[in-house]
């Protein structure tokens, strides 16, 4: 079964993917306005040492580590949301799980460079592969995270793998070489035969049976990083399901923020390889429900 | 086995801050400006302050004020929180019971910071810097081990440093030792501060020999230890006053 798209469908869709217009440079050009200033300015901290960040005794940790609590904690949605969709074979999933997971992934990756930017000395990064124990907290952290992120970026790709079909089939012909190169070994062969179809979900329903502890296993072990400390208000066993009932809250949350985002341009409904559109009523429904259902719990767990 | 340990007597303590100075030279502690010390980035290995910290009316009322004053080491636990959770072994414990520091290895996470009961763990958050002529002064010696950094050796910035019960004086009296060719004797080993302590203070010797001054004096009435219950089983003893 081969998948064929409108000519309304490419345009839309690959064509953007090889004619950059004029939006796309401007959101770059956005985007890089904001990224050099935090380049210049941790170059600054390298060379000047932590001091410029204001962090003093006793407060040894601050902004940094908060961003990485907060983006672990958004990341819980993507992959564990989308694998527990997945395991409960909830059929309007598919064009929530894409999102979902490009959600886990980056903002996993955006946690690891959080520690990193975090540590006195990055350039010793190595030195946790060389000399690390595993019994110190932060190498359960180093591990569990990568851990995730590895599964994340492969449960990821197993999604996309019929859409990089797509663009392997529908390359222009003007495409760069090794653009068509890629697509074509990323897509693994795929043609979207029916075995390969029931082969794939097998495929992503196990990696959805791995991912859920792997991902609750990050977020207890985020929060033994400061039960593990004697400062005053850490040390405490209620920081585990804490960390993950908040982890699960604010995912979602942004799940809902990036799904609206998404559907008001509707490009990933689109993208989507199952027909079925997102019937905007179920969103509001499990927003309403996990609001009702999350806040007190999570209420609860803080008090 | 060797197990080497302090004992301060707070009775004898006179609170000039001796050990603190002696402290800084003898480790090339690194000075801050005042600004950033207020900013609390002092690094002070040694610090001597009074005790409640912040003066309140049971220290009674001007002329008729008693002060108390206290002196913090490291204490060199023997469950040490910091040791536990350096990801990447530069903090370490020695045979002879020594809680150690390897500058060329610490990643600068500042967990062991964050672990320690007793805050005597002080980040490098700048360059280290000396005033002119204390740069002059600074104390040559340095202790590598398999290329490890410890001991008074210049601290790179963005690593972590501490009291080591000046290690590198304990090499030093051994390789002496072994160049007059006789055997190292545990009273060739003082640190710093216990050398220049103005009240005699301050003690220092093997804990397992029974017949050491300070096996002596842990037990004596008035030893303690500070935060006994932080469960690190501090080992640096102090004599109570009174
Ligand atoms: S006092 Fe602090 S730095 Fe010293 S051994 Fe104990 S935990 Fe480590
Ligand atoms: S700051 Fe250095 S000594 Fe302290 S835990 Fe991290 S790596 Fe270990």
């Amino acid at each position: 079964m081969q998948q064929t798209l409108t000519l309304h469908d490419r345009d839309e869709l690959i064509t953007p993917l090889y004619k950059f217009d004029r939006k796309f440079w401007m959101v770059v050009a956005f985007l890089v306005a904001i990224i050099t200033p935090g380049m210049l300015l941790y170059v600054r901290q390298l060379v000047l040492g932590l001091g410029v960040t204001d962090l003093n005794r006793p407060v040894f940790w601050g902004a940094y580590l908060v961003n990485f609590i907060f983006l672990i904690g958004i990341s819980m949605a993507g992959t564990v949301i989308s694998a527990v969709l997945q395991l409960l074979k909830v059929n309007w999933r598919r064009p929530i799980t894409r999102i979902a997971e490009s959600l886990t992934v980056f903002g996993l990756m955006t946690a690891g460079l959080q520690i990193v930017m975090d540590m006195g000395r990055p350039d010793r990064l190595v030195n946790t592969l060389l000399y690390g124990r595993l019994q110190a907290p932060l190498m359960w952290d180093i591990a569990s995270l990568t851990l995730y992120l590895l599964t994340a970026v492969f449960a990821l790709y197993l999604q996309l793998i019929p859409d990089i079909a797509l663009l392997r089939d529908t390359a222009p012909t003007a495409a760069p070489e090794w653009r068509k190169k890629l697509y074509s070994i990323l897509s693994l062969g795929w043609t979207g035969a029916k075995e390969q179809w029931r082969r794939l979900e097998k495929a992503i329903t196990v990696v959805s049976v791995f991912i859920i502890p792997i991902g609750i296993s990050l977020h207890t072990v985020t929060s033994w990083l400061f039960s593990t400390t004697v400062q005053p208000g850490w040390k405490s066993t209620i920081l585990g399901p804490y960390f993950v009932v908040g982890a699960i809250f604010s995912g979602i949350g942004l799940l809902f923020i990036a799904v609206s985002l998404a559907a008001l341009s509707s490009l990933a409904l689109a993208c989507s390889s199952s027909p079925s559109h997102l019937p905007v009523n179920i969103i509001n429904t499990s927003k309403n429900t996990s609001l009702k259902l999350f806040t007190p719990i999570w209420a609860g767990s803080s008090s | 086995m060797t197990d080497w340990c302090m004992v301060i007597d707070l009775e004898k303590c006179v609170a000039c801050q001796g050990c603190s100075i002696a402290c800084r030279m003898e480790n090339n502690t690194p000075v801050v400006s005042p600004e950033e010390a207020k900013n609390g980035r002092a690094i002070r290995w040694n610090d001597v302050f009074p005790l409640p910290v912040h003066f309140g009316p049971d220290q009674g009322e001007y002329p008729n004020v008693k002060m108390h004053y206290s002196t913090r080491p490291c204490m060199h636990c023997k469950n040490a929180p910091c040791v536990k959770v350096c990801p990447v072994q530069a903090t370490f414990v020695d045979e002879e019971g020594i809680v150690r520091q390897n500058y060329d290895r610490c990643i600068g996470c500042r967990f062991c910071t964050v672990a320690c009961p007793y805050g005597v763990r002080y980040f490098n958050w700048s360059e280290p810097q000396w005033e002119e002529t204390l740069a002059e002064y600074r104390n040559p010696d340095q202790l590598s081990v398999n290329g490890s950094l410890e001991g008074p050796a210049v601290r790179p910035v963005g690593v972590v440093e501490k009291c080591t019960y000046c290690v590198h004086r304990l090499e030093k009296a051994r390789a002496r030792a072994a160049a007059e060719g006789r055997e190292f004797r545990a009273d060739e080993y003082v640190p710093a501060c216990v050398q220049t302590c103005t009240g005699k203070a301050r003690f220092f010797g093997d804990l397992d020999d029974p017949d050491s001054t300070v096996s002596q004096l842990s037990k004596s009435l008035r030893a303690t230890h500070l935060l006994e219950d932080s469960g690190a089983h501090p080992k640096t003893l102090y004599l109570a006053e009174g």
